[in-house]
């Protein structure tokens, strides 16, 4: 790739990168906290579903110019966009996965005189995994895309607004290496994910090779 | 008469404003097993669930060793065995050994269970890749490893086939009778019911309303339990059911 084209790639790729783990981490947590609490308590999931359910469809990309009111137009807007759209999905996700998780495996551990973060790290966290990861693979596409609209606004850094300086200013070769960029970056994320699911969810993948025979 | 150990009182619960168990009240003695034989939805679960520590909202009371029950360790086999899938087999065996660390057994002693189930060259592989036989002894290495003072086995045996069932039966019993451990087992197999019990105990199908213990009428009666005596028993043990609760 000749310099020229390829200049300050890096810094944007990285600008981007940076934003997408953040954000993916952030609403992570907060959905497995949320996903957590609502599957283990019935208070507080018939507290909490009713406003899921109303927020789940409201066009958050519609929420941007509220964000950048409330959060400014730098670093912060763009995470708290990618977050606000994915943890919904997640934290949905998470609970579901819990509550099919067969109450069997929770006895044996209860009658051992088990105490909650014991149900937590044994039988939950595994448990979910491969749900989780499925759900990273479909909330990952979702938060790249965010983060390119989020960043053609407010900002001179991130593949976002590289590609939309180049196709504005008709450079087609560079806006192209943009494209490409973005797209490496989303596969590499998404090999990241392969890999976890092949170390850590191998129980899964012998129970669905041994059904298909 | 050996002290009593397991004590139920008045025992009663409700789901949903359904009856599902009504004034259970019995008591079993130290190292001894009691089957509890009923038909589906009787109520056979729930009592384990009680005892088990997996439903506390119940009315009454439950005791071991005068004790309330909930201060003590409880090995629980449930219908479809409750084998983690995620961790492989030894994990699954010594689980009880990271969640409760007043729980220590001798590594010894923990390998010669699992001789005698010879399940030995399956530790490093996961639940999904045994058969359900193998399954069934992991299950039960997985009891006796987690040194319970009382067992809790739901219809253990009954997604088995007839031959592996009994096989699993036999290495059941003989690990028990090293240890006797006061147990409960429940099953719809009369014949099952009879083998294993010192003392039974028949629910009926209406939810909660009628239960009654009887002593084996085997042991009762100073039979030997060979198959003979003991499909003639479930025969009796049926004419009853048949009489007082179907």
């Amino acid at each position: 790739m000749p310099q020229t084209i390829s200049e300050g790639m890096g810094m944007h790729a990285w600008a981007s990168l940076r934003r997408v783990i953040i954000g993916m981490i952030i609403a992570l947590v907060l959905g497995y906290i949320g996903g957590v609490l609502t599957a283990l308590s019935r208070k507080l999931n018939r507290l909490l579903e009713p406003l899921l359910y109303l927020s789940y469809p409201v066009p958050k990309l519609a929420l941007l110019p509220i964000v950048m009111i409330i959060f400014g137009i730098g670093e912060t807007t763009k995470v708290v966009m990618i977050v606000l759209i994915v943890v919904f999905q997640l934290m949905i996700s998470i609970r579901d996965a819990i509550l099919r998780i067969p109450k069997e495996n929770f006895f044996v551990l209860s009658s051992l005189g088990a105490r909650k973060i014991e149900y937590i790290r044994h039988v939950i966290m595994p448990g979910i995994l491969p749900n989780v990861l499925s759900a990273l693979r479909v909330t990952l596409g979702i938060a790249i895309s965010v983060l390119f609209v989020t960043e053609t606004f407010g900002t001179d850094k991130g593949l976002g607004f590289f590609i939309v300086d180049a196709w504005m200013r008709l450079d087609y070769l560079k806006m192209y290496v943009g494209i490409v960029t973005i797209s490496i970056i989303g596969f590499l994320l998404f090999l990241l994910i392969d890999i976890t699911d092949l170390l850590f969810c191998r129980w899964s993948k012998v129970k669905a090779h041994l059904a298909m025979g | 008469m050996a002290p009593r150990s397991l004590s139920l009182q008045n025992v009663s619960f409700k789901i949903d404003g359904q009856l599902i168990l009504q004034d259970l009240s019995f008591d079993l003695s130290e190292g001894e097993i009691l089957t509890v034989v009923g038909p589906s939805g009787c109520g056979k679960s729930t009592l384990l669930n009680i005892v088990g520590g997996n439903i506390k909202d119940y009315e009454g009371g439950v005791f071991f060793r005068n004790r309330q029950i909930d201060t003590w360790i409880r090995g629980y086999i449930p219908q479809h065995l409750g084998l983690l899938p995620w961790k492989k087999v030894k994990a699954n065996i010594f689980l009880a050994n990271k969640i409760n660390k007043n729980i220590r057994i001798a590594e010894e002693e923990a390998f010669e269970i699992i001789n005698e189930l010879s399940i030995g060259d399956l530790l490093d592989r996961y639940p999904s890749e045994l058969s359900g036989g193998q399954q069934q002894r992991v299950a039960l290495a997985r009891l006796f490893v987690s040194c319970p003072d009382i067992l809790l086995m739901d219809e253990p045996f009954s997604a088995l086939d007839a031959f592996t069932a009994d096989t699993s039966r036999r290495l059941f019993l003989k690990l028990w009778e090293k240890r006797k451990i006061t147990t409960i087992f429940t099953t719809h197999n009369l014949l099952e019911a009879v083998m294993l019990g010192k003392q039974i105990m028949i629910m009926s199908k209406i939810p909660g309303k009628a239960f009654r213990i009887i002593e084996n009428p085997l042991l009762e009666k100073g039979l030997e339990r060979n198959e003979e005596n003991c499909y003639q028993m479930s025969l009796y043990l049926r004419n009853l059911m048949g009489e007082e609760f179907c």
